[in-house]
């Protein structure tokens, strides 16, 4: 029996009672699955903690679900719209394009562009061959024939790149010239290469034409017996204003194109002006054909515009400024942003169900490690009901979103010191790798990964996951020792989703008088930034539960809001860096990077932003003299003594993993006070390198004092108020010794103070003791 | 291709990290002691001896081809591993079990150990 497993995703990740949400399930070795509706409660199986807690559920969706094989198509293509087959070209014809391939010595076919039939051998296609030569070649259903230049491309520099063939002779002559300028490409013209080849062979026969072939840029059409049709050949790299001409042009003609000049009007059958369509806000998945038959294209799974042409002159370093030289469209072979899975159930939410983290629980066989399947999803209130408010952080999960540090990042251990905890869940996706990577990994090319979606499994955004590198659970199986926290206290409490506050703003947080963060909402948009400091202005009260939060500047994608955009850049604690001009979001038309470059440090909204981050260890804090002022002297109500948080499940404290401090300079509130702070940690814990200007011996933790994690509480005008804990572990502290502990205790007092309407404790000293201490 | 035409060569970068190595590798030969092993076994983190933490440091940075990892077994055992290269499946290291995972940690810091050794 082939071995057992199960994954799935849902189409949406937030739904409200009355909504559909569907299912889409990938099974092998079962034809049936059991399905069970589930609240989730818990997902820490730490001994420190209650373990795995999960409530079920009396569901119409429970039951034997019908599961079946799926196939998932990876790597990033274009699809050329042509119902009328101007492209079932029956004469001569030139293609051309403007090439920065990144793996062109990769040992396969890849597919620059082309009307090709890789199962059948029909059709045309301009490419690179398996010895990374571009070739042309051409099929008739029975043999191929084929033109290739005389050497290898190299990676990472510009090309353009040609065929002309003639029909009528059988004529065709392979163009290639570097294009290559003192930035455009990884190697300056100090190097003694010769990039052009310009080669002529007459072919044996003509090319036939399949009808139903599509035309595609970076793949090409093939099929497999169970899967159908698939796209192949995948090409690896930039592609700048592709084209097809139906005449065979001349070599002083494509001298001309080559220097940025259209073909011909007349010969012009489709012409990708890549540059097209960017405005102030981004730019679509359209590519548009200005030529006579506007036969646009259509990216699937997110080619990465926004990229850099092969006629950027090193100066204009945003698409904004000139779209002309940002043509460059960027391809990866394993980049997978929606598995098109075909539905297997769909759920309506009934009216009654309680905002909270649900999942299917699916299981298969044994029913545990890859013979079970959590897909999660948030359910919010029908109408805002509660107090208090938790914003799940689902950005900052598909940032994370099956990333394999331990297996591919030479950093990891230096970083964590300690070898990774891998199970037999990690080894499963990361060798099939089909369900795509994290924005923490990088492509097969080795570009860093910019975009994250959920319409594919998730297999760290379940209970029960620990992050193999660290042996802790992170994000959202991390976040569930909150949840816990709020059930166990019994507080009202719905749940909403970064989504939803990215496209609803602050008007979705003003019903409630206190907003909870997840224990690392590192990834936020501008609207979800507003949204929140308009709520803290507005009078809202504000827990920021964690450590590295409110760091990169992120952007979901208008027309596939599943799919989010980072670029990670300049400085800040990143698994890569954006080349130069590629500093800017597709999907917004805004900078990324850290919203601290940006002039919005995260202590300007919560008083404390990253200063460090460490692993193995975590330590307890100290109460700092503002704990015990008239002010706010009742946060610590209850705690004997200095010390905070002194057990936890992530490392045994509650001060550590990433913490973040209070810094003036960076814009915390000049009134904030510092509850506590931690200090004293290992060397593991390293100073962030937003911080460095120049780097010196010994920025670790039994060296430097700025690495600690800093509670601290600050108020806001109209009643508001901020209180950060300053780590991500004090999540995990909370359910520590059946949820008795100072840190919980400490939690407690915040929330309960929060969710008082009016006048907050402390509130009635003078204003000069408040402001000013 | 020119006379002068570059020809793809091996990065010589390696050269260079070799030589680092053998540097690194003798200093921490000559602090190797049963106490530094047995102060690892005691399984105590964070703040750790300057030769422990020399020597673990030269351990987490080894090439990926040399590194081991702890992989949770079905029957909550721990085994060792080692990472393949891109895409590619684990191969168990020995057949070791452990049953806790400070053993199974401290098992991997013998096997580096034995590599600085006979190495
Ligand atoms: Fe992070």
């Amino acid at each position: 029996m082939a071995q057992q497993k199960i994954f799935g995703y849902a189409n949406r990740i937030s739904v409200r009672p009355g909504e559909d949400i569907t299912f889409h399930v990938n099974c092998d070795g079962a034809t049936e699955a059991d399905a069970q509706l589930v609240r989730l409660i818990h997902g820490d199986s730490s001994p420190a903690g209650p373990g795995h807690v999960e409530v079920e559920l009396d569901s119409a969706v429970n039951g034997r679900w019908a599961v079946k094989k799926q196939f998932t198509q990876l790597g990033s293509y274009l699809k050329v719209d042509d119902p009328a087959r101007k492209l079932e070209v029956p004469g001569s014809l030139t293609l051309m394009a403007f090439i920065w391939p990144t793996m062109p010595c990769h040992g396969d076919r890849q597919t620059i562009l082309g009307r090709w039939d890789a199962l059948r051998n029909v059709g045309y296609a301009l490419g690179i061959n398996p010895a990374g030569h571009l070739e042309f070649w051409v099929g008739n259903g029975k043999e191929v024939d084929y033109v290739c230049a005389e050497l290898p491309l190299l990676a990472k520099m510009w090309y353009f790149v040609a065929v002309s063939y003639d029909r009528a002779t059988g004529r065709a002559e392979i163009y290639q010239e570097g294009v290559g300028n003192r930035y455009n490409s990884l190697l300056s013209k100090v190097v003694p290469h010769d990039y052009a080849s310009h080669v002529v062979q007459h072919f044996r026969f003509a090319p036939e034409n399949r009808g139903d072939v599509p035309f595609m840029i970076a793949g090409a059409h093939d099929e497999h017996k169970l899967r159908g049709a698939f796209v192949n050949d995948l090409y690896a790299g930039k592609i700048d204003r592709p084209a097809i001409c139906s005449r065979a042009l001349s070599r002083t003609e494509l001298d001309h194109c080559c220097k940025g000049g259209l073909p011909p009007a007349s010969d012009i059958l489709a012409y990708w002006d890549t540059s097209k369509g960017y405005s102030a806000h981004g730019v679509g998945h359209t590519v548009t054909d200005v030529g006579p038959h506007g036969l646009h294209a259509k990216g699937f799974n997110h080619p990465v515009r926004g990229m850099t042409g092969w006629n950027w002159n090193g100066k204009d370093d945003c698409y904004r400024l000139d779209p002309s030289q940002y043509g460059g469209i960027e391809f990866h072979r394993d980049s997978v942003t929606d598995c098109r899975w075909e539905p297997t159930k769909t759920f309506t939410v009934p009216a009654d169900l309680k905002s909270g983290i649900y999942a299917v629980r699916l299981r298969i066989g044994p029913g545990t490690g890859i013979a079970e399947e959590y897909i999660v999803f948030v359910v919010r209130a029908a109408k805002p009901g509660g107090k208090l408010c938790f914003l799940v952080p689902t950005a900052s999960y598909l940032a994370y979103g099956n990333e394999a540090l331990s297996f591919d990042a030479h950093i990891i251990q230096p970083m964590t010191g300690q070898p990774p905890v891998v199970t037999d869940l990690d080894v499963e996706t990361y060798e099939h790798r089909e369900y795509g990577l994290s924005t923490y990994d990088h492509y097969e090319d080795d570009a860093g990964v910019c975009f994250s979606s959920y319409l594919r499994p998730i297999v760290n955004m379940r209970p029960k996951y620990r992050m193999s590198s660290m042996n802790i659970t992170w994000q959202f199986p991390a976040d569930l020792s909150v949840v816990a926290w709020i059930d166990h206290m019994g507080y009202d409490c719905d749940f909403i989703t970064d989504e939803d506050l990215d496209r609803e703003g602050v008007e979705l947080l003003k019903p409630y008088l206190c907003v909870m963060s997840g224990t690392h909402p590192e990834y936020v948009s501008e609207k979800m930034l507003d949204a929140q400091e308009d709520y803290v202005a507005g009078g809202g009260r504000l827990i920021y539960m964690g450590g590295n939060g409110y760091y990169w500047v992120v952007g979901f994608d208008p027309e596939v809001p599943a799919c989010m955009e980072v670029r990670k850049l300049d400085s800040g604690m990143r698994a890569w860096a954006a080349r130069p001009g590629e500093h800017y979001l597709q999907t917004t038309g805004e900078k990324s990077g850290l919203w601290r470059n940006r002039g919005r440090a995260p202590q300007k909204l919560t008083g404390v932003g990253f200063i460090a981050e460490g692993f193995e260890t975590a330590t307890p804090y100290r109460k700092m003299p503002d704990a015990w002022h008239r002010t706010v002297s009742w946060i610590t109500d209850g705690v004997e003594g200095e010390i905070i948080g002194d057990c936890g499940l992530a490392y045994g404290g509650a001060a550590g993993v990433e913490l973040d401090r209070y810094d003036l300079s960076l814009g915390t509130p000049p009134h904030t006070k510092i509850i506590a702070s931690s200090g004293g940690h290992s060397d593991n814990y390293v100073l962030v390198t937003e911080e460095l200007l120049y780097a010196y011996a010994g920025l670790t933790g039994s060296l430097d004092y700025r690495i600690r994690g800093d509670i601290t509480y600050f108020t806001a005008p109209n009643d508001g108020a901020v209180f950060s804990t300053g780590s991500i572990g004090f999540g995990q502290a909370l359910p520590a010794n059946g949820f008795d502990n100072s840190a919980a205790r400490v939690l407690a007092n915040v929330v309960d103070a929060f969710l008082k309407p009016g006048r907050l404790p402390g509130d009635q000293w003078t204003v000069e003791e408040k402001q000013w201490r | 291709m020119t006379e002068t035409d570059i020809a793809p060569e091996a990065n010589q970068d390696v050269h260079v990290r070799d030589l680092f190595d053998r540097m690194t590798r003798s200093y921490l030969r000559s602090v190797l002691s049963d106490e530094l092993i047995a102060e690892h076994a005691r399984g105590d983190l964070g703040h750790v001896s300057e030769p422990l933490a020399r020597l673990l440091a030269w351990c987490e940075r080894r090439p990926p081809h040399q590194q081991y990892a702890v992989k949770v077994e079905a029957d909550g055992s721990f085994r060792l591993i080692r990472f393949a290269g891109r895409g590619q499946k684990p191969a168990y290291v020995g057949d070791q079990r452990f049953a806790t995972l400070q053993e199974a940690r401290h098992g991997a810091f013998l096997r580096h150990v034995k590599d600085l050794v006979e190495t």
